[in-house]
């Protein structure tokens, strides 16, 4: 392959292309036990490493470009056993901005290859005249939202877009933002798949592992609670309480409410019997099911990954918010939670009675 | 022999004359079924059929005074856990009803009563009691033609405006249904919606209505920093000349629109006295809309809202959100109507009228005693406003009547 091609696939190397060379090549995960791909190891926690302390992934095209490649999906294999979903998020997150900053300095074409390669869109290069300006790209309505609709910036809506003929009509920067995107969501859920590996390759990834859950626990300790097993129920946000309010009052909760007041109370420390428990005075409860959920939820199943609780943005977006104007400047109900106990704390000297949540 | 033996006895004379053709469905076996009956109320849920002609047995050995398939598609389609079925897909589907549309002739025909408190109205009835704020709010509403014109415009125009040209969707994936009694379900049988979850069809859902436009991102900006307004031309395609044109409608029907046009009659008279000159003004290429530079910034908004209004689509969102909905299976009977629900193609829909091509109890008369109705008309006929009398009727309207809960039969 030619190293353009390469570099292609140092750069996505999510896309078919890429899929394909990585197929090609050989390598399989077992081989890294053999210690003979030692600086592919160390290039995927490198990616990881960057992406915990800056947030962000560079790409490195000096080097041997087959270490860069091969990186990618040792890194979502490292991810994918460390289970832990805040550091999943972030990666993801920070291997979407790399991506689309690359895109911002790729030809119209390479927009339309990666779109096509890595998700099948119809990505169309098409000029269309809207008013005054020029937009350069234009592709099918469903395929479009099926990523546009998670985002919550009204200029997204697809209301909001030209849209005729089965298509909508995107300007360049706007394509790139959504292929960034959608490289998130597919991270995400790649590295919620790959949560086992063959024994050996697991031994000589465990040193690693640890390695990487040390700094990053220490690195992302802002969401991180100050005290395990301790919690104060009104030290809650407003929107949790609400929740919990209506659940004792025995009122079945939207899904998403669900979600928000489960994934909160396991964050906050209260464990699984008490979270079912909580749960049984619903109309609709199955202690069977319950338990499966919140297990998941807490993850102890399924995926092994701990769910967070969804930001007040999102929780504003599903009318589960219940401060009109936002709790001060907090954008997540752990950080309320955090704040309010630390600052009760400085205040009573830190002799808090802790109260049982449940 | 009561209402609802009768209305059984009916519809079974009715399933009995059908064919197994008449009940075929995309995907047969990955559909639920689900039932009403006349005698219990609880609704009989997790069915599958392996065949139409299953499905049609079934419907003669017990029939039904309501049958629904489910829009979804599902692996185990009887699994009775809604976790359990395993989602495959759903049609996209959108419900227009006559219930959602402010009609005035609801004033004449329908009516509501508080069950808490006992209060009285007529019309659309409100959310909750003005009386006693209770919700448990009773409906007595009625078909009516002028009604049902309001919904096949709605849908004409859901397809015309939204689904054609912006969609891009072809004719012959459109199905339209009479629903057998206020409206009209569409199917979209376009493989590339069945995937979508409710978050995406939501947002085609917006798209439709109109909700959450920002009139920036549609061309309406100021030139610079000056005051002079720039907006885009009535024939530019999507939300962007719908707008345009929206404003166009709303001018040159001033007079009709004036009452909800919230803004100073001072705007508002400008207005009415410049209408031909802004008229001239949107028709230009490019249109001049810096003609409105004169009105005040709340009022150019509220007009640009007025637009929206005009051209959205009425549509009730939720059914297009559920991926897991219950939809009336056509060619069955509504049992709170006795109408057939009717598959039309795109094409017909323009001659269909449902008071008589949905009629399925075409023959003999039936005596019964009605208890109050308002002016009905039903096939040919027209009868009421009846209260407390005994009369014979054409089978029909009859049906119609006893189904909707308002008559008895007589027996001699
Ligand atoms: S702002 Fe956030 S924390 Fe506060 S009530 Fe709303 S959702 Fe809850
Ligand atoms: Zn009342
Ligand atoms: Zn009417």
């Amino acid at each position: 392959m030619s190293t353009f091609e390469r570099e292609f696939c140092a750069k996505y190397p999510f896309t078919e292309t890429a899929r394909n060379y990585i197929a090609s090549t050989g390598f399989s995960l077992e081989d890294l036990a053999s210690g003979e791909f030692v600086e592919i190891v160390e290039r995927a926690k490198a990616r990881i490493r960057e992406a915990i302390q800056r947030g962000e992934i560079s790409t490195f095209l000096e080097g041997d470009l087959d270490v860069e490649i091969l990186s990618y999906p040792v890194a979502l294999v490292i991810l994918g056993l460390l289970g832990e979903a805040r550091l999943a998020r972030r990666y993801a997150v920070a291997e979407s901005k790399r991506v689309e900053e690359l895109l911002l300095g790729e030809d119209d074409d390479v927009l339309v290859r990666v779109a096509e390669e890595a998700f099948s869109w119809r990505l169309v290069k098409e000029r269309t005249r809207m008013g005054s300006k020029l937009i350069d790209f234009c592709m099918p309505v469903h395929q479009f939202i099926a990523t546009a609709a998670t985002f919550h910036d009204p200029h997204w809506k697809l209301v909001n877009k030209l849209v005729y003929d089965g298509q909508v009509h995107l300007r360049r920067t706007e394509v790139a933002r959504l292929i960034a995107e959608e490289v998130k969501n597919r991270v995400l859920v790649r590295i919620s798949e790959l949560t086992s590996v063959g024994g050996e390759a697991l031994k000589s990834l465990q040193p690693h592992l640890e390695e990487l859950r040390r700094e990053a626990s220490g690195r992302m300790k802002y969401l991180e609670l100050p005290e395990e097993g301790v919690t104060s129920e009104d030290a809650y946000p407003p929107c949790i309480r609400k929740l919990l309010e209506d659940l004792r009052a025995g009122k079945s909760l939207p899904h998403m409410g669900r979600f928000a007041l489960t994934t909160f109370l396991i964050n906050v420390g209260v464990d699984v019997d008490e979270v079912v428990a909580l749960f049984s005075s619903a109309a609709d409860f199955d202690e069977s099911k319950t338990r499966y959920q919140v297990e998941h939820i807490a993850g102890l199943r399924g995926s092994k990954i701990r769910y967070l609780p969804p930001s007040c943005e999102t929780l504003k977006s599903f009318g589960l918010c219940v401060e009109e104007a936002g709790c001060g400047n907090i954008k997540h109900p752990l950080i309320y939670y955090r704040r309010k106990l630390r600052k009760r704390r400085a205040t009573s000297g830190g002799t808090e009675p802790s109260k049982e949540a449940v | 022999m009561e209402a609802p033996s009768l209305l059984r006895k009916l519809f079974k004379q009715y399933y009995d004359s059908c064919s197994k053709d008449d009940f075929t469905l995309r995907s047969f076996t990955e559909r639920e079924f689900a039932f009403l009956t006349f005698d219990s109320e609880g609704m009989i849920r997790h069915k599958s059929f392996s065949s139409p002609e299953e499905l049609l047995e079934y419907m003669r050995n017990s029939p039904p005074a309501h049958v629904y398939y489910s829009s979804a598609y599902y692996e185990t389609p009887a699994a009775e856990e809604m976790d359990a079925k395993g989602w495959k897909g759903a049609d996209l589907i959108f419900d227009i009803d006559a219930d959602h549309i402010a009609t005035p002739c609801k004033e004449e025909h329908d009516t509501w009563k508080c069950l808490d408190c006992g209060a009285e109205g007529r019309g659309m009835p409100p959310e909750s009691c003005p009386n006693c704020a209770s919700k448990k709010i009773e409906e007595f509403t009625w078909m009516c033609e002028r009604c049902l014109e309001a919904a096949k415009a709605e849908v004409l125009k859901l397809i015309e405006e939204f689904l054609i040209p912006d969609f891009g969707v072809s004719e012959k994936e459109i199905e339209i249904c009479f629903s057998g009694h206020r409206g009209y379900h569409l199917h979209v049988e376009c493989e590339d919606f069945r995937h979508l979850n409710s978050e995406a069809r939501r947002e085609i859902a917006d798209y439709v209505r109109g909700v959450g436009i920002v009139f920036e991102d549609h061309g309406f900006t100021r030139l610079g920093s000056t005051r002079v307004l720039l907006g885009p031309s009535l024939t530019e395609r999507g939300w962007r000349g719908r707008v345009a044109r929206g404003v166009y409608t709303v001018i040159d029907a001033i007079d009709m629109h004036a009452p909800v046009l919230y803004m100073p009659a001072r705007d508002l008279n400008w207005l009415r006295e410049n209408r031909q000159a802004i008229l001239e003004a949107l028709s230009k290429e490019p249109p001049f809309w810096a003609i409105f530079s004169k009105l005040k910034k709340q009022s150019l908004k509220e007009l640009l809202k007025a637009a929206v209004t005009q051209c959205a689509c009425n549509i009730d969102e939720r059914v297009t959100i559920d991926i897991k909905r219950l939809i009336r299976m056509p060619n069955s009977l509504h049992g709170k109507t006795g109408l057939k629900v009717v598959k039309i193609s795109y094409a017909d829909l323009d001659s269909f009228k449902p008071l008589k091509d949905a009629i399925v109890f075409r023959k003999g008369y039936l005596k019964l005693h009605v208890k109050r109705i308002p002016k009905l008309r039903v096939g040919e006929v027209e009868v009421g406003p009846l209260e407390d009398k005994v009369v014979e009727l054409p089978m029909a309207a009859a049906v119609y009547i006893l189904a909707r809960g308002a008559g008895e039969p007589v027996w001699r």
